[in-house]
């Protein structure tokens, strides 16, 4: 994993917070598909403290997901980590060999996924996958994994664990398999959880739990990612919100200053499209273009083609995260001049 | 209407026996047409396969004391078919010594050696060979073992162990090609028996295998550390074979054509040769009875492969789902297979 | 003599721009898949071996088809003084068998046996499974319900086997031969152009068609069937070599059409001469498996190039 970092920039938290729990520096993801290469993630930073969350925003496609999944290597065969250091609790993840990142893997970071439905495996009951990873880990044994289990399961708030863990994933509700799945993360006591859009395939009423649940996470001490498009669930509890953009950071900035007040254009536009939180009179502008081929990307900003302040020949040149305030970086020259 | 899996059963056992009745009545009616009979067929020397002859006016005698010489076709059907339920088919025509039950309960066994020996041979196979082939899609590996699959498809199975004996017997010297003594008679014919279904089941295998890997609780797994042999086998292969077991019907029913032809070959006295045998020489009885019973078989063990497939699939056996066959599709997510 | 192929992507393809007026007859004008069909050809052609399969099978054809004015010896014409002689023997090229006939010669009357019985009966389960499959698929009703009752029967039972029964019906002569592999052989077909029929049904040039005036028969023969070919297509090609084993295997087990040779007779007919004289069984075994492996290929050329998805690879 060679390729130069970025300067290392001293984003969020307060001052004077110890050590940042995962600290990101350049990570570059290509994937190769034929003779094409395409830059999924291409020099993406940022810190989070422990016991913070962070939102990854953005549009499908823009590489959330492939970051996270980077940082955990859990890439399918076609795509290739070229750059940049991951430091988690002091090591370069991506500098890890596998048996080691299988340490760390459910055991120091944990994972929850979009559709609590598909990523547990139909065929086994709550409790083989419960507690499976806990045996792996060395945590504990089976009868105790399934104490533990059971406590976990109530945790969460499913009635009855004692009679559910006997159950397979079919037979929960959706809410109740999606915090099953976070109760199974959690079981590691994990120093960070990723969380992949933990509410988009559940109803309204469902998110509002999970949503709550991860709170509750949170103020365990567990550092959060959360990744998700909707910035209304970023608002929710997230302290710091992370804007990607074909596989770039434009923005970064805490969570209510975002709100409030997004500086680069793109989160502008996003803000701007976004129904939950707009007020219920101003219209709703969706972004004009379409989002970008990966295999074709523009020169310079890959936001260019759709931005209404866009100059040329400053926005051909490549834009870098830079500092703009107090926590805040934005990747656009134009809105730094202002 | 009854429900859940007693309701399943009770409905499956009578289309079982429905399509039995079926087709029972369409053997007869196909054998009733066929024109000449026996002892008319012994009277005309015919060409390649002779075997013996016994006394036809006996054997003819015996026939028609039995089902009566003027009794209406419809009336020969029931009488066969009671006959058939207490077990009983009668004498045959070619070995009018012997009564059908017990040729066939003779024969049948060693017909049952053989397929079963050559479905545990294929799985053998299959098995190793399609997890690799899926783990390694598109490498070389992948690309051989795929092509020696569409051979192994391609030629029936009497063809592969003409070559085998070819090369056992002929050049090497080692294997006899005919007979049924001892285990030595066994190699050759399983083997060959045992490529078709192989190459069936490898393939299977693998677009199986290749499906479940882009399951995300494959994914899943791994990010809870799983280690990487425990994942592939505990979530990808488990779940990659349960739908396996639909395949074994179909694969069933050729193994069945394909003992016919190897006992034809290499002269095993199983049922298959005697099927044969009993086609050849227009042996009607035997011929019914043998057909019959073979349905018989099929049938019933593809319904015990069904219920085992309830089984393996607790969403089936749960939620009274009985009766619907296809596990429930994931998504087709970009998410890829990351093994 | 199972199905593979997959409807979608050739039906998919149609161009129904060209639905245009009526003709003279009163009957609209037949939307042509323009370039599809083309298409189909040109992957077919890029991939090497099936075409290369395609060549050789072709050449397989035309030997059959002058056999006996390529053959040395006629098929029965035997000879005493070379009985059992090997390969490379003085006008017996290939040797001969235990009658003395030379075996390169009932080589090719063999082949033309197999290739004979094979495209018969493939030819007569098509039209069966074509004329079955658009009443049922079209129409529906009794036809529909009958047919999948029997299919349902037939699923159970292995279609070689019911071809031997029926040999036994039919008697052993040619045509009951291909008569009887045929017969059983054409329900998956049927079912296959069933499915077909019922997936074109619904297409808008259908309606079209039927908005403007065309009649039942006139939409499913000039509609439907041209665009539910590929598919037939493909299984009809994979029909082939599987009645060409079927073939073989009846005539293995006696079955077959004495005295015409055919390969699986003389597979038996080797197995008891094997050590004295392999070669007997040697060369059909070889020129089997060729010419089964040939047309395998190209079906799976055919299947890849209606299906470049390819779904099961």
């Amino acid at each position: 994993m060679t390729a130069p970092t970025s300067a290392p920039t001293n984003v969020g938290g307060k001052a004077g917070d110890s050590e940042p729990l995962l600290s990101l520096r350049g990570l570059r993801t290509h994937f190769v598909r034929g003779s094409e290469t395409l830059p999924a993630v291409e020099g993406v930073s940022f810190d989070l403290a422990p016991g913070r969350a962070l939102a990854i925003v953005g549009e499908s496609g823009s590489g959330k997901t492939v970051t996270v999944r980077s940082l955990l290597r859990l890439l399918p065969r076609s795509a290739r980590i070229v750059g940049g250091e991951a430091y988690f609790r002091g090591r370069d993840l991506l500098a890890l060999s596998e048996r080691e990142m299988r340490r760390v893997r459910g055991r120091e970071i944990a994972m929850v996924f979009q559709n609590a439905m598909e990523a547990m495996n139909p065929t086994l009951t709550l409790e083989r996958q419960l507690t499976e990873h806990l045996v792996w880990h060395g945590v504990c044994g089976r009868a105790e994994a399934r104490e533990r289990a059971i406590r976990a399961l109530a945790d969460v708030g499913i009635p009855e664990p004692e009679r559910r863990i006997r159950t397979y994933p079919f037979q929960l509700s959706g809410g109740m398999r999606q915090r099953a799945m976070i109760a199974m993360a959690m079981l590691t006591e994990p120093a960070l959880l990723i969380a992949d859009e933990p509410t988009t395939a559940v109803d309204v009423t469902v998110q509002r739990q999970i949503l709550d649940l991860l709170v509750k996470v949170k103020e365990r001490g567990t550092g959060i990612i959360l990744i998700t498009h909707d910035l209304g669930v970023a608002r929710y509890f997230c302290d710091d919100i992370v804007v990607m953009y074909a596989g770039r950071v434009v923005e970064r900035a805490p969570t209510q200053d975002l709100l409030d007040d997004p500086r680069h254009p793109y989160s502008v536009g996003l803000l701007d499209s976004s129904v939950e939180l707009g007020d219920r009179n101003r219209p709703l502008t969706p972004i004009p273009g379409s989002p970008p081929d990966l295999a074709r990307l523009p020169e310079g900003c890959p936001f260019h083609p759709r931005c209404s302040m866009a100059e040329r020949p400053a926005c051909l040149s490549p834009q870098e995260l830079l500092p703009i305030g107090e926590g805040r970086q934005v990747a656009c020259w134009k809105v730094r001049e202002r | 209407m009854l429900g859940g899996f007693a309701g399943y059963l009770a409905r499956r056992v009578l289309r079982l026996v429905v399509s039995l009745i079926a087709v029972s009545i369409i053997t007869f009616t196909l054998l009733q047409l066929a024109p000449g009979n026996f002892a008319d067929l012994q009277r005309i020397s015919s060409g390649a396969t002779t075997i013996g002859s016994a006394g036809t006016e006996d054997v003819m005698a015996a026939f028609e004391s039995r089902y009566g010489a003027d009794i209406p076709p419809w009336k020969q059907y029931l009488i066969f078919m009671k006959g058939a339920l207490t077990w009983d088919f009668g004498p045959s025509y070619k070995y009018p010594h012997l009564e059908i039950q017990e040729i066939i309960a003779k024969a049948f066994p060693i017909s049952a050696t053989l397929a079963i020996l050559s479905v545990a041979l294929a799985l053998l196979i299959a098995l190793p060979v399609g997890v690799y082939a899926a783990l390694r899609q598109n490498s070389a590996a992948d690309h051989v073992a795929m092509f020696l699959v569409t051979l192994g498809h391609a030629l029936p199975g009497f063809l592969s162990a003409a070559f085998l004996v070819l090369l056992f017997t002929a050049t090497l010297h080692v294997l006899p090609s005919s007979g049924w003594e001892g285990p030595r008679n066994l190699i050759m014919p399983v083997l060959a028996l045992a490529i078709g279904p192989a190459a069936v089941l490898a393939r299977y295998v693998r677009s199986s295998m290749l499906e479940t890997l882009r399951e995300e609780y494959v994914t899943a797994a791994l990010a809870k550390g799983g280690p990487r042999r425990t994942v592939i086998v505990r979530h990808a292969l488990r779940n990659s074979l349960i739908p396996l077991v639909t395949v074994v019907g179909p694969l069933l029913a050729s193994l069945m054509t394909g003992t016919v032809f190897i006992e034809a070959l290499f002269r095993i006295p199983g049922l298959g040769l005697y099927f044969a045998t009993a086609a050849a020489s227009r042996d009607m009885p035997l011929l019914m009875g043998s057909t019959l019973f073979f349905a018989v078989i099929l049938m019933v063990t593809n319904l015990v492969v069904d219920l085992i497939y309830g089984v393996l699939d607790p969403r089936i056996r749960a939620e009274g789902g009985w009766g619907q066959r296809r596990p429930r599709r994931a998504s087709q997510q970009e998410s890829t297979q990351v093994l | 003599m199972g199905t593979t192929a997959t409807s979608e992507s050739l039906a998919a393809g149609v161009d129904t721009g060209a639905l245009a007026e009526p003709d003279q007859a009163g009957q609209p004008e037949l939307p042509r898949p323009r370039g599809q069909w083309a298409r189909a050809w040109d992957r077919f052609r890029a991939n090497r071996l099936a075409f290369a399969s395609l060549i050789f099978a072709g050449l397989l054809v035309v030997v059959a088809v002058f056999a006996p004015l390529i053959a040395p010896y006629h098929y029965s014409e035997t000879d005493y003084n070379a009985r059992l002689a090997p390969i490379g023997t003085e006008g017996h090229l290939l040797g001969t068998d235990l009658l003395g006939r030379d075996i390169a010669s009932r080589l090719l009357y063999g082949l033309r046996t197999a290739l004979t019985v094979a495209f018969g009966a493939e030819l007569t389960a098509l039209v069966l499974a074509l004329v079955v499959g658009l009443v049922a698929g079209y129409r529906g009703g009794r036809v529909e319900q009958v047919l999948m009752g029997f299919t349902d029967v037939m699923y159970a039972f292995p279609s070689y086997l019911f071809a031997v029964v029926l040999v036994t019906v039919l008697g052993r002569g040619l045509f009951s031969l291909i008569l009887a592999i045929g017969i059983a052989s054409w329900v998956t077909q049927a079912r296959l152009v069933r499915a077909q029929v019922l997936t074109l049904k619904q297409r808008e040039y259908v309606e079209a068609a039927r908005a403007m005036g065309a009649r039942g028969t006139t939409i499913a023969v000039r509609y439907i069937l041209p665009n539910a070919i590929g598919p037939i297509l493909v299984t009809t090609s994979f029909g082939i070599p599987a009645a060409i084993a079927a073939e073989a295997g009846l005539a293995l087990l006696g079955l077959g059409v004495q005295p015409i040779p055919s390969w699986g007779a003389m597979i038996t007919d080797g197995m008891r001469y094997l050590l004295a004289a392999p070669h007997m069984m040697v060369f059909p075994a070889l020129l089997f498996a060729l010419t089964l492996l040939a047309f395998t290929w190209v079906g799976d050329g055919l299947r890849d190039a209606f299906d470049p998805s390819g779904e099961q690879r």
